[in-house]
């Protein structure tokens, strides 16, 4: 009986797998979990966890999908292990305005919004914790470089370096309190530990916002 | 790092004080600064953002698309089963569907239906013609909107009279969300679009309110945006307390919206270099474009929308623009009421549903349930006088769960002679009512005080009718027993509403051709009929 539900659950296991189309084997890595359905919560573990970050095996699907809303959510418990169950009356909040499922045609801008706020909650508490941790020693004097490629390594998969040349120059635009038009992107910023771990929260929220996290592929 | 610029202060700046109580009377409003600069900001950036919605009409209006208007609709869900028809609005017994037509002139129906023997419609000042639809002179709803509406000292006009409406008779169920007559989705299909957000409520539920949407008409990317109070509107642009803290983007300070959106901006530009990899791919492009589309649309709410500006506390001509309305201090659920109707007639929501509770209210006395009534009147002449603050119709849809029962013995309720107290629910006595507002067009009887310029030509203000002895006439039309599609009754008479024209033949004739587009081939039979209401964007 037992090797006939072990054999069963291995069936079923490779049925999920086969949800995600494998069309194109090229070395495409993308970040965080990946789940199947909102709703259910449940992730398809297509990733595997090396570290802070997470690469999702090679694999690109015929169309470019939206997280949901729980697999973003897991994404962001996945990346910044941090529980989610804090974030939970949030969430709940939220989840009217993150995305339904993963169609790109139906997301707006509110989904957008949505996602950029739940990231900013987990980042906060993020940058609290490595305060004392792999940020130690980078923030007050701010070290910038150091700092990017702290929070780049932890949770993008470094390995493909040139797909995110452009988030590595917001995110240093972010640290550097730079708006990317010629002004303060905080106005009120000022040279210290707490002005610097604003900063930190914001590059934190600027890479968890963006689509290398909010993206499926 | 960059030396930072001091931002100048304005001087009319607003002095909101977090250790002082938040301002929800005039004089609070005064108080903290938000009535005394309210011409100037009346005359800036709300003016701006207000500019295109003073337009009823959509500019796609044209020869081939005559179904072009925008006109806020509000739904008013009576949560529990009240009494519609009869107690409030006056409903007829007559084939005719006139409200006036009782066929017979036995008292019984009307006690069931809350009213005292010596009150009968009947007799001699019972019906009350002020807003076009006809109320029971004892109706709660009625003197909620006396409340509110009668003529107040500086109005330039008499706002009932621009007013009139229709009654829908039909059965729901008692006591249960189950029944779909929330019709906020398909209003903002068909045109209750907004500036911001779709779908605005009271409730964090799919339909924003307590009874359901029909399940097949919902979008749950439209799902409604829950708001509790004035604060709760910046939640629709929040991107995080965090970031936007005074020590971060200083979202609430000046400037606070431009650099909310060089934020967005940067993390848009950031993922340019993934999005550019990924669209290598043929087959992925499209949806890359699609995904840049929604950033860019992001990004362009914030050139027109900033938290502030949402929240009437810290937005200086709305604080005053609600002051005026209420003119009374406002207690919770007024914040959220009026919270949600400032939004809807300044477009920024394209539909609202406004829980209203207590309606539940066969406790063997009248009492409680006028008390209920009037909340609801109150609350539909707040939004007509928000509309006519904002120089904008409105379009309310008035449900409820059920119906309600009055005492069959006559026994009336000693704190209130004229009525009869509530004995139980009643769904086959339940109704809908469709009130409509329009700033400038003025109330005319066409004919007999049974018509009006609000209505299609030849039509009356009531769909379908009771019987002696039965509430509604299931078989009076053919979704008077049909709760799932009630909706399309009321969808129907929006859609007329939003027809660029004003012949009668061309609005039915569109809504119907629209509807089909928009709905598939599901108008019943006697559809033509259920169309009453004329439109509000056409001259």
């Amino acid at each position: 009986m037992k090797t006939y539900l072990l054999l069963l659950s291995l069936l079923l296991v490779g049925a999920c797998v086969q949800e995600m189309p494998k069309q194109e084997t090229s070395a495409v890595s993308s970040t965080g979990g990946s789940g199947s359905g909102a709703g259910t919560g449940s992730g398809s573990g297509t990733g595997s966890s090396t570290g802070g970050s997470t690469t999702i095996e090679a694999m690109t699907p015929a169309v470019v999908r939206v997280k949901n809303y729980n697999q973003y959510n897991q994404t962001l418990e996945k990346l910044t292990k941090l529980s989610r169950a804090k974030y939970n009356s949030l969430f709940e909040e939220l989840k009217g305005s993150l995305p339904a499922d993963n169609d790109i045609g139906g997301l707006t801008s509110f989904n957008l919004i949505a996602m950029t706020r739940l990231s900013d909650a987990y980042c906060k508490d993020w940058v609290d914790r490595e305060e004392t941790a792999g940020l130690s020693g980078k923030l007050y004097p701010m070290k910038m470089i150091d700092v990017r490629d702290y929070l780049i390594n932890t949770f993008l998969d470094v390995d493909k370096e040139e797909r995110f040349a452009s988030l590595r120059a917001e995110v240093e635009n972010v640290l550097s309190n730079e708006d990317g038009a010629g002004g303060d992107l905080f106005p009120s910023y000022t040279n210290s530990l707490a002005g610097n771990k604003s900063l930190v929260v914001g590059a934190c929220v600027a890479i968890l916002a963006s689509p290398y996290i909010t993206l499926l592929e | 790092m960059k030396k930072k610029n001091e931002e100048s202060k304005s001087k009319n700046e607003v002095h909101l004080h977090p250790d002082h109580k938040v301002p929800v009377t005039r004089r609070d409003f005064l108080a903290t600064g938000l009535m005394g600069i309210s011409t100037i900001a009346l005359t800036s950036g709300s003016s701006a953002l207000l500019s295109s919605s003073n337009v009823f009409g959509a500019a796609m209006c044209g020869p081939s698309n005559l179904l072009c208007g925008n006109v806020p609709f509000l739904c008013l869900d009576g949560v529990g089963g009240m009494n519609i028809a009869g107690g409030n609005v006056i409903v007829g017994f007559d084939q005719n569907q006139q409200q006036e037509e009782f066929g017979h002139n036995v008292v019984s129906d009307f006690r069931r239906l809350g009213i005292a023997d010596n009150y009968h419609p009947s007799k001699s000042g019972m019906i009350n013609s002020t807003y076009g639809l006809k109320f029971h002179s004892t109706s709660g709803i009625l003197e909620g909107l006396e409340e509110v509406l009668a003529p107040r000292i500086g109005d330039t006009k008499d706002l009932r009279e621009y007013v009139d409406g229709i009654l829908l008779c039909a059965v729901t169920a008692d006591d249960t969300n189950g029944n779909p007559t929330n019709t906020t989705y398909m209003a903002q299909k068909v045109g209750a679009k907004g500036d911001l957000v779709q779908l605005v409520g009271t409730s964090g539920s799919v339909s924003g309110g307590n009874s359901a949407a029909p399940s097949d008409q919902v979008n749950l990317t439209l799902k409604p945006s829950q708001l509790a109070n004035f604060k709760s509107s910046e939640s629709l642009l929040s991107i995080g307390n965090n970031i936007m803290a005074a020590g971060g983007l200083n979202a609430f300070g000046n400037g606070g919206g431009t650099r909310m959106k060089r934020f967005m901006e940067i993390i848009s530009r950031g993922g340019a270099s993934q999005l550019n990899d990924i669209r290598r791919s043929p087959a992925m492009s499209a949806e890359v474009d699609k995904y840049l589309t929604r950033q860019s649309g992001t990004l362009g709410v914030f050139d027109k929308f900033s938290p502030a500006a949402l929240n009437p506390m810290t937005n200086p001509a709305d604080g005053a623009v609600i002051a005026k309305v209420y003119d009374t201090t406002l207690n919770a659920v007024d914040q959220r009421v009026a919270n949600i109707l400032n939004l809807l007639t300044k477009r920024i929501a394209g539909a609202a549903t406004i829980e209203i509770g207590g309606c539940d209210y066969h406790n063997g006395s009248a009492s409680a349930g006028h008390a209920s009534d009037k909340t609801i009147g109150r609350n539909m002449g707040l939004a007509i006088r928000m509309a006519a603050e904002r120089n904008q119709p409105i379009f309310m849809h008035l449900f409820t769960d059920g119906g309600v029962t009055g005492d069959a013995a006559g026994q009336v309720d000693p704190d209130f002679p004229t009525r009869t107290v509530w004995r139980s629910d009643d769904g086959v006595r339940s109704a809908a009512v469709m009130l409509v507002f329009h700033p400038n067009r003025k109330r005319t009887n066409v004919g007999d005080n049974e018509h009006s310029n609000f209505l299609i030509n030849g039509k009356t203000r009531q769909i379908g009718w009771y019987k002696i002895a039965g509430g509604t006439a299931i078989d009076s039309h053919s979704l008077a027993n049909n709760v799932s599609k009630l909706w399309i009754a009321v969808i129907l008479n929006y859609m007329a509403t939003l027809v660029d024209s004003t012949d009668d033949e061309k609005i039915v004739y569109e809504v119907g051709e629209r509807f089909k587009e928009q709905f598939g081939a599901i108008l019943p039979p006697d559809w033509k009929e259920l169309i009453r209401l004329r439109s509000l964007i056409a001259a």
